[in-house]
């Protein structure tokens, strides 16, 4: 028997625990079910004939998610959204400076998710992966840098920009205007 | 709590330090030092701990839609992928085609099966202590406030399309703080907040759906990594949520008297 069956069976049994969470980035990704589907379905397939090289030991969740994200990146409509990562502006600086808001976007509780999903719809790619292993995939930063080939630090100036682009969106959408920031309050002096 | 006014600048100073890391304190990447930091400013400062709970509801929300693809996945698509790993598996397998094709069988069966049978997620769970963190971190937790649950139970009537009974919790360890409105994959709900010594535990009630996924189990666990303990179980048609910092068997008690409160 080749040495091939038990990896394959190895393969199998970590791979395919992460479909249904790898089809739904790549539906995000794409933003279209046929292409997500080629997506999926070609992941594994290079996932498979890489499976040798993966390294024991290193994150299997990762790497899987890292291959589906750079074949995107090699679709037609993922060199589409590359074109515009170039026009962005660096994201490194001030991430506090990001998060500014209104205590009244705490009505965020009460949007529904539909306006939400809209939300990280409209997002560019580079913001919506980022947000998305993050809050929905729950990697680590870490796991997220390299899943995307990024320093950690602009892992967390992405995951600020996107999160400050969804909250002004639902804020626009309930009417809740983005304005100065928050008085500052301290406890037993104010409220 | 600051008196001074060299206090409050210095408790400024300190907001400006933390509101670059509230970003990682949400996403549960600080230290456990750093997260004793910060959890010790909140108490001080109610600017940061208004920050943190918006940003858990975002972080929440955010949660909930992003996985809306999640489950739709086409059964074509996935049987396509399992046989492009199983028939190649064959062929090195060689004439010993009928264990193999069992075994094909098997992993086909098992993959089919998987989404009702692979074990349940603790993301409900996740969700509900978000909420019971961004609770604990309001500066107004409560909609209503009182340890008499003759004045809390009516509250909820108008605001829920059901009704609980809470037990006595006089002459016991722990005590009733009060309630409020819990939204949880848009349901509403309430959630009830208890005390015993120094540990806030909140008791979330919702209607039960089938399609909620809960970690199957009556005793209390710990809910990694959160590290917050925590009991479910349906009764009467309603979900209930136990869930503190405390230890499991004071969760269990507190669980347990809910339980027969409900049993009434």
């Amino acid at each position: 028997m080749s040495q091939d069956a038990p990896k394959r069976g190895e393969f199998e049994e970590l791979a395919m625990p992460l479909f249904d969470s790898l089809y739904n980035f790549a539906r995000w990704l794409t933003q279209n079910r046929e292409e997500a589907e080629d997506l999926v379905q070609e992941t594994y397939v290079k996932a498979l004939k890489g499976f040798s090289s993966f390294q024991p030991g290193t994150n299997f969740r990762a790497w899987m998610f890292r291959i589906l994200r750079n074949s995107f990146l090699n679709s037609r409509t993922g060199l589409a959204a590359r074109m515009t990562v170039g026009i962005e502006p660096e994201e490194e600086e001030n991430i506090a400076g990001a998060d500014r808001h209104t205590p009244e976007t705490i009505l965020l509780e009460r949007i529904n998710h539909e306006a939400v999903a809209e939300a990280i719809e409209q997002l560019p790619v580079h913001y919506r992966e980022v947000l998305l292993l993050c809050d929905v995939e729950e990697l680590k930063y870490q796991e997220i840098a390299e899943t995307l080939s990024l320093p950690v630090g602009t892992v967390m100036s992405r995951l600020s920009r996107a999160r400050k682009a969804v909250r002004e969106c639902l804020e626009k959408k309930s009417g809740v205007k983005s304005g100065s920031p928050p008085e500052r309050s301290v406890a037993g002096k104010s409220r | 709590m600051p008196e001074s006014r060299d206090e409050i600048n210095l408790l400024i100073m300190a907001c400006e330090l933390w509101r670059e890391k509230i970003g990682a304190f949400v996403d549960s990447e600080l230290s456990s030092e750093e997260t004793a930091e910060l959890n010790a400013h909140l108490r001080g400062c109610n600017s940061c701990a208004a920050e943190i709970v918006e940003r858990l509801q975002l972080k929440r929300v955010t949660q909930a839609a992003g996985n809306r693809y999640k489950y739709e996945a086409p059964l074509e698509l996935r049987k396509r992928i399992l046989q492009n790993v199983a028939t190649k598996k064959q062929r090195f397998w060689g004439w010993n085609w009928v264990p193999a094709l069992a075994a094909a069988a098997l992993v086909l069966l098992a993959v089919l099966l998987y989404p009702a049978l692979k074990p349940q997620p603790q993301a409900p769970f996740r969700e509900l202590a978000d909420i019971h963190t961004a609770t604990l971190a309001s500066t107004n937790p409560l909609d209503v406030i009182s340890s008499d649950k003759h004045t809390v139970k009516p509250w909820y009537q108008g605001k829920l399309s059901f009704s609980f009974e809470p037990p006595e919790l006089k002459n016991t360890p722990y005590s009733l703080l009060g309630g409020r409105l819990a939204y949880f994959q848009q349901a509403s709900g309430a959630e009830l907040l208890c005390q015993y010594k120094q540990h806030r535990i909140s008791v979330f009630i919702f209607e039960d759906r089938p399609e909620w996924k809960w970690k199957p189990g009556t005793t209390a666990s710990v809910l990694r990594p959160t590290g917050l303990s925590v009991e479910s179980w349906s009764q009467g048609g309603l979900r209930y949520v136990v869930l503190g910092d405390a230890a499991p068997d004071v969760i269990h008690n507190l669980a347990e008297m809910w339980k027969e409160a409900a049993h009434v």
